[in-house]
């Protein structure tokens, strides 16, 4: 007996060893991406990729305020061209005419007017259709369009330029003060950057940002009156790296106030450090397996996971509470050991249960963070068993540390003449949630964001500004080949112009506006007549017409020059805002090029859906946005109440296996139904909704509660140690409500949510095991009290 | 390509009207920018009928056209081609919008920053407010009550780009005509008859 817990403690250290070496490889991460699931539709894996990496999540918006208009535009010229020497920053725009190095889109779709425009058709050059477009230009130049047309009519009679600014018209630009981009009400200067790295890439996007705030400081120097303009910033790298230190801030406060609460309680308890150290062996040791199992089994541990190791402390904490606080005292804990031993087992193997059930959530996060529990659970409990007794005098003990306990049997006892009321607040609950308003589940995808509400706000209220809204309905292509994906964007293109024409939608955006497929631009071309016969053709197209003879000789060389111009591709945008727009609408994923329109100001949803289906092309899929988003949060909600059932299942099918007697069995249950029922009441007072976070909480909570019923269920009242177990079991309960109650005050809404849930399940789990377990098994209790 | 849509006209709307709700009694007294800014911001209301003759380098003959002019405070102006071919042109807020042949066109204001400069300045002359004015148009007025003459000359090198000058005349509170002459050469007159109220 002596030997062993030695041998033991030898073992125990050198796991300890190889776990630290374990997690001193393993990468940390704070990627939300991690709580979105593991195998979603292709088109959701599109969209999600495009989250992570694509062009969207390079992103960063940024609004100047709190100054005068003057000083804000020259602030907002002074960061942009810091920001432009930046290695960090691929792309700078605050509306700026920056000259030669960026292109004006204008003129670039002005250069290559012929190659773009959807109108250069064979028809369009004969001398009628010339004839046609002059008699045009001539209304035109009588209206008070004249000034638009004026300037180009000489190069351009056909109105290529006209046709493909209307193209574009609609793609608002952000309103301009004093040359560079504001808000409507003038009182934010807007600046978009583009970061080089994608959004998830927390190191580099930190980088980004701490240049940012840099250059904004310098900036703010070089301009006067403009000390008191602020600098506001937005965009998924931006949420990626607050997430990050707000969780990192989160967890290292939560988990020390927790650490010393719970340590409070304990040196008060037991009035030893020693003790202290020793109960908190188990818990360490169960975190740092628990982090070297995640970081084995995944091969990178979240920080959420580490959040979650703030309970750890509340609930490993219980093993060594009742070792210390059952042991006799001048007893060895050799002797406590045997005798609470089986329900110890019991009580660790329904939480393993009910945190395995997790293990099977499609959610990458949910799935470390049921592992984290389960290895640090079974690792507490060992330690507690084999390792604790090694460091146990026989008269550790010394001080009385139950002092309070027979109080807390007195109440026990008269608990159970609390049975008809609670079942009264148990049935009233029941009816309070049968009545509830309107659904019981959180609805909104953004609930579940770790994004803060009011982050979210200021993202939607830059984007708006920037004309950049939120984007609800998109067709996606995806194609073997560049070429193929442009074609296919075009069919949709043609699609989409008549469904506006027919007013179902009010514009569109797609690749091949930018840049057309090879094969249409080389039809323009050839639709382009040599400049002889364009010439003949005009002559033909200008009798009786008021036009001055030769207007058009600049016409007939930029037709002549467009015929020997190359094709656009890529690299043709290089360097301008065309080309990051082009890169987020065309680009390749997986191996497959995939094309994005996106469809503006839909009406007729039904007309839409239909007519792309109608076209019946290859590698197209029309996409709602928001109808994905919510039957994404249908899935993780039909697969959180499936987990919880069946875990719950598992529990009950355990302590049946166990405790071998169905009335035992309903001891057990009993309390924890109605620690449930009350939780999910109070949860949804005021129609509050149920997230799938308080979900996942009700489960443990049942994982966490039943120990303490197990407990009631199996103690023997008549026994002396009696008041002990009582004792153990409150303290044990104090100690897991600290741990999940501090978890509730996270920001993060996975944390807080399972936190605030637990707490409060794992509270009226030992009240109501109480009040119906107690006196379960013999009626001892009330002699006891007498005597 | 950089197409100023409407610039002309709405240099001319804008100052046409105002012309027209310059209606007030003719004084006898020494005639100064500030008397005729205080009567332009009197009037909320007004419409007024122009015929418009343009001269235009690219053509052989000039162009004509004529509508309806209508102003309401404190932004709202709009111009109602009737002939040869019907269209309308409505500066409200920060947008223009151009209606013609049954298609509806709306541009914003801001992303054409000389306009936006020249419609500002124009609102500052309906809601009579001289520094306004004057911050996009050097001013030029000469003559008396009865018969005089207001040159603007933008002050905008960008807006000097398009329009060189605008002379507006007018007899008493009445204006009678506003000729604009373009950097380019091109020139245009309107000439402006108000309803009787």
């Amino acid at each position: 007996m002596t030997v062993r817990p030695r041998h033991a403690a030898i073992i125990w250290l050198l796991c300890l060893l190889v776990c630290i070496a374990v997690i001193v490889r393993t990468p940390f991460t704070a990627d939300m991406s991690a709580f979105l699931p593991r195998t979603p539709s292709p088109t959701q894996q599109i969209l999600v990729d495009q989250m992570k990496t694509g062009v969207a999540s390079r992103l960063i918006l940024a609004g100047i305020e709190g100054a005068p208009t003057a000083p804000l535009a020259a602030l907002s010229k002074e960061f942009a061209q810091r920001l432009r020497q930046d290695e960090s920053f691929a792309a700078v725009n605050n509306g700026e005419d920056i000259g030669t190095k960026q292109t004006p889109d204008t003129d670039l779709f002005w250069k290559n007017r012929y190659l773009l425009s959807p109108n250069v058709t064979p028809e369009r050059f004969s001398a009628d259709g010339l004839h046609a477009a002059l008699q045009l230009d001539l209304q035109l130049l009588g209206s008070d369009m004249s000034s638009l047309v004026k300037r180009t009519l000489p190069a351009d009679p056909t109105g290529e330029g006209l046709t493909l600014l209307k193209q574009f018209v609609g793609q608002s630009q952000p309103a301009s003060r004093e040359g560079v981009w504001f808000s409507p009400d003038g009182q934010r200067a807007l600046l978009v950057a583009q970061t080089r790295q994608p959004g998830f890439d927390i190191a580099s996007e930190e980088t980004a940002l701490a240049s940012l705030s840099a250059a904004f400081l310098d900036a703010q120097h070089a301009v006067p009156d403009a000390s008191a303009a602020r600098l506001r910033l937005s965009g998924p790298g931006v949420f990626a790296v607050h997430t990050k230190s707000e969780m990192k801030e989160d967890i290292s406060r939560l988990s020390m106030i927790a650490t010393l609460l719970v340590s409070a309680i304990l040196l008060f308890t037991y009035r030893s450090p020693r003790i202290l150290i020793l109960a908190l062996v188990p818990v360490a040791t169960g975190a740092i397996a628990g982090i070297a199992a995640v970081g084995i089994g995944f091969g990178f541990v979240h920080g959420i996971t580490l959040g979650f190791g703030v309970t750890l402390i509340g609930e490993a904490v219980d093993y060594a509470i009742y070792l210390f606080t059952q042991t006799e005292p001048g007893t060895a804990p050799e002797a406590t050991l045997p005798r609470i031993w089986p329900m110890l087992r019991l009580g660790v193997l329904i939480s393993v249960c009910g945190f395995s059930a997790m293990l099977f959530s499609s959610f990458t996060g949910f799935a470390q963070l049921g592992l984290f529990s389960i290895v640090g659970l079974l690792v507490a409990v060992a330690v507690t068993r084999w390792v604790l007794p090694a460091f146990l005098t026989k008269n550790f003990a010394k001080v009385r540390s139950t002092a309070f306990a027979p109080i807390l049997l007195v109440i026990v006892a008269h608990a159970r003449s609390l049975r008809l009321p609670l079942l009264a607040v148990i049935v009233g609950a029941a009816v309070l949630l049968a009545f509830h308003r309107g659904s019981f589940w959180e609805d909104d995808l953004t609930s579940l964001s770790p994004v803060p509400a009011s982050d979210q706000k200021l993202d939607q209220s830059l984007r708006a500004d920037i004309g950049a809204p939120d984007v609800r309905y998109l067709v996606t292509v995806s194609a073997p080949d560049e070429q193929t994906a442009l074609t296919t964007s075009e069919t949709l293109a043609a699609a989409s112009n008549k469904l506006v024409n027919k007013g179902a939608m009010s514009g569109f955006d797609a690749p091949s506006l930018y840049l057309p497929s090879n094969a249409s631009q080389q039809a323009r071309l050839n639709a382009l007549p040599n400049p002889n016969e364009l010439r003949a053709r005009l002559t033909t197209a200008l009798e009786d017409m008021p036009f001055q003879p030769d207007l058009f000789e600049p016409f007939i060389a930029a037709v002549a020059q467009a015929k020997t111009s190359p094709l656009l591709d890529h690299r043709s945008f290089e360097g301008t805002s065309v080309a990051l727009k082009l890169d987020s609408l065309l680009f390749q994923q997986r191996g497959a090029w995939v094309a994005m329109l996106s469809l503006r100001g839909v009406t007729d949803i039904a007309a839409v859906a239909d007519s792309i289906a109608h076209l019946n092309v290859p590698g197209v899929t029309f996409v709602d946005l928001k109808a994905e988003s919510d039957q994404l949060l249908r899935v993780y909600r039909r697969e959180a109440v499936l987990l919880a059932l069946v875990g719950g299942l598992v529990i009950v099918g355990l302590l049946a296996v166990s405790l071998r007697s169905p009335r035992r069995v309903a001891m057990v249950v009993a309390p924890l139904i109605g620690a449930v029922i009350l939780t999910t009441a109070i949860l949804t007072v005021d129609g509050q909704k149920l997230s799938i976070f308080n979900l996942i909480g009700l489960l443990l909570t049942v994982a966490v509660g039943s120990n303490y019923c197990i407990f009631f269920e199996q103690q023997d009242w008549r026994n002396d140690n009696a008041e002990r177990m009582v004792a153990s079991l409150v303290l044990a309960n104090v100690c897991t409500v600290i741990g999940f109650g501090i978890l509730s005050f996270a920001r993060l809404p996975v944390l807080h949510g399972i936190g605030m849930t637990v707490a409060i399940g794992a509270f009226f789990s030992l009240v109501f095991a109480a009040v119906v377990t107690s006196g379960g098994r013999d009626q001892a209790i009330t002699h006891r009290d007498v005597g | 390509m950089r197409p100023y849509p409407g610039l002309a006209f709405a240099t001319i709307i804008c100052l046409g009207l105002s012309g027209t709700i310059a209606a007030a009694q003719p004084s006898t007294e020494a005639f100064d920018i500030g008397q005729l800014m205080a009567r332009f911001s009197a009037i909320k209301n007004s419409t007024a009928r122009f015929n418009e003759r343009k001269y235009l380098r690219m053509l052989k003959t000039p162009l004509e056209d004529s509508g309806v002019l209508v102003y309401a405070a404190p932004d709202k102006l709009q111009k109602n081609t009737l002939l040869p071919k019907p269209e309308s042109l409505v500066i409200e807020g920060d947008s223009l919008t151009i209606d013609r042949e049954g298609k509806t066109q709306t541009l914003k204001l801001a992303d054409y920053p000389q306009i936006a400069g020249l419609i500002e300045g124009i609102r500052a002359t309906l809601a009579g407010d001289l520094p306004g004015l004057q911050r996009f148009y050097s001013l030029y007025l000469e003559g008396d009550a009865n018969a005089w003459r207001l040159l603007l000359k933008p002050r905008d090198p960008k807006m000097q780009d398009i329009v060189q000058s605008i002379f507006i005349s007018g007899t008493g509170g009445h204006i009678k005509s506003i000729d604009t002459l373009e950097s380019d050469g091109d020139h245009s007159e309107m000439t402006i008859t108000e309803d009787s109220p």
